[in-house]
């Protein structure tokens, strides 16, 4: 019809991005202090001097607190919209990390016993983070009337949202009016030692995946 | 309001007969082979990294859920996924067959040969 014909046409006008600003040579920036010092070591540096460089995104910057894990921690913590209660939430647990490390640390009179414990906080979390990862999903499929739960590898991006969404589901749900800061600091210690809530549901998952494991080949055909 | 009642009026769709005779085949262009193939055929893979994900359940199962045990299996079944999951399989032919040609002999050539051959020799 000619009148949808003339919408398609306008859509597509619409939707074409007109320019960059930046012309394709120019290659994105390096922010972290030890990828710098890595490339400057290697003989990268040679073929990257001469390139025009972009300059960084809004919220790109080479602090601490910049870290992958605790960006998209703070995003599954926050709530409406409102990322600076969910900062405070997060910091005040790393925080109470760091407290009771090093009351720890203080505590262990053995110095083999003190180099096994960990006082940097953002390590625990991500220690935390990769003992809590699944290695398979369940996922639905029809096959003759009946829905079957069919254990499927998970991708690396997703299996990461699946830890850190139980981190924080977990630390939500724990009963007594304590502080949702001091939960997931709990939380997190109890996951990066291996044991605690979240690998329980973990290994719940696994343990289900192996039950089923007759319904894999559903995947195909 | 309804516009569709009013099109159909001015611009009508096709009517779909169980007829067959009604139906008729119109040649509007000479009819002839083309010189190119499309690349949309779908090839039905065989289901891969099974044998991998069995054998990583069964050390799960062994040593109690524990993955520290079973380092072995899981990076293996995970380094077997990572083609799978992007669909970067189709992808890695393309890249190892792209700079060749094909050759006498060869029993599955990809579209993207075929269409090279047939540009070079048409008709």
């Amino acid at each position: 019809m000619p009148l949808q014909k003339i919408i398609r046409n306008f859509r597509h006008i619409l939707n074409k991005r007109s320019y960059s600003q930046y012309a394709k040579s120019f290659i994105r920036p390096i922010i972290k202090e030890s990828d710098i010092q890595n490339i400057t070591e290697s003989k990268k540096i040679n073929v990257l001097k001469n390139l025009n460089v972009k300059p960084p995104q809004n919220w790109e910057s080479s602090s601490i607190l910049n870290e992958v894990v605790l960006l998209k921690f703070t995003n599954y913590i926050m709530r409406d919209g409102k990322r600076e209660i969910a900062l405070t939430q997060l910091k005040k647990a790393l925080e109470i990390i760091k407290k009771i490390q090093v009351e720890q640390y203080n505590k262990t009179t053995d110095e083999e016993e003190r180099k096994q414990i960990i006082l940097d906080p953002i390590r625990i979390v991500k220690q935390a983070v990769a003992n809590c990862q699944p290695l398979l999903k369940l996922c639905p499929i029809r096959r003759g009337g009946s829905v079957y739960q069919v254990p499927v590898p998970i991708s690396d991006t997703e299996s990461v949202f699946r830890a850190m969404k139980w981190i924080v589901e977990s630390s939500k749900e724990k009963e007594g009016p304590t502080p949702f800061a001091l939960k997931l600091a709990h939380e997190l210690l109890d996951a990066s030692k291996n044991k605690g809530r979240v690998i329980k549901k973990k290994i719940e998952l696994h343990r289900i995946c192996e039950a089923n494991r007759a319904y894999a080949h559903f995947r195909w055909g | 309001m309804r516009v569709t009642a009013i099109l159909n009026k001015y611009y009508p769709r096709r009517r779909y007969t169980d007829n067959e005779s009604e139906v008729i085949f119109k040649t509007e262009l000479p009819i002839g082979l083309r010189n190119f193939v499309s690349g949309k055929g779908r090839i039905a893979h065989p289901p891969k990294c099974i044998q991998e994900m069995y054998t990583m359940m069964a050390c799960l199962k062994q040593a109690e859920f524990a993955e520290n045990d079973c380092h072995k299996e899981i990076s293996l079944f995970n380094d077997c996924n990572k083609h799978l999951n992007k669909g970067i399989q189709y992808m890695n032919v393309e890249k190892t067959l792209g700079q060749k040609e094909a050759q006498p002999g060869d029993k599955l050539i990809p579209s993207f040969q075929l269409n090279r051959l047939l540009k070079k020799f048409p008709s």
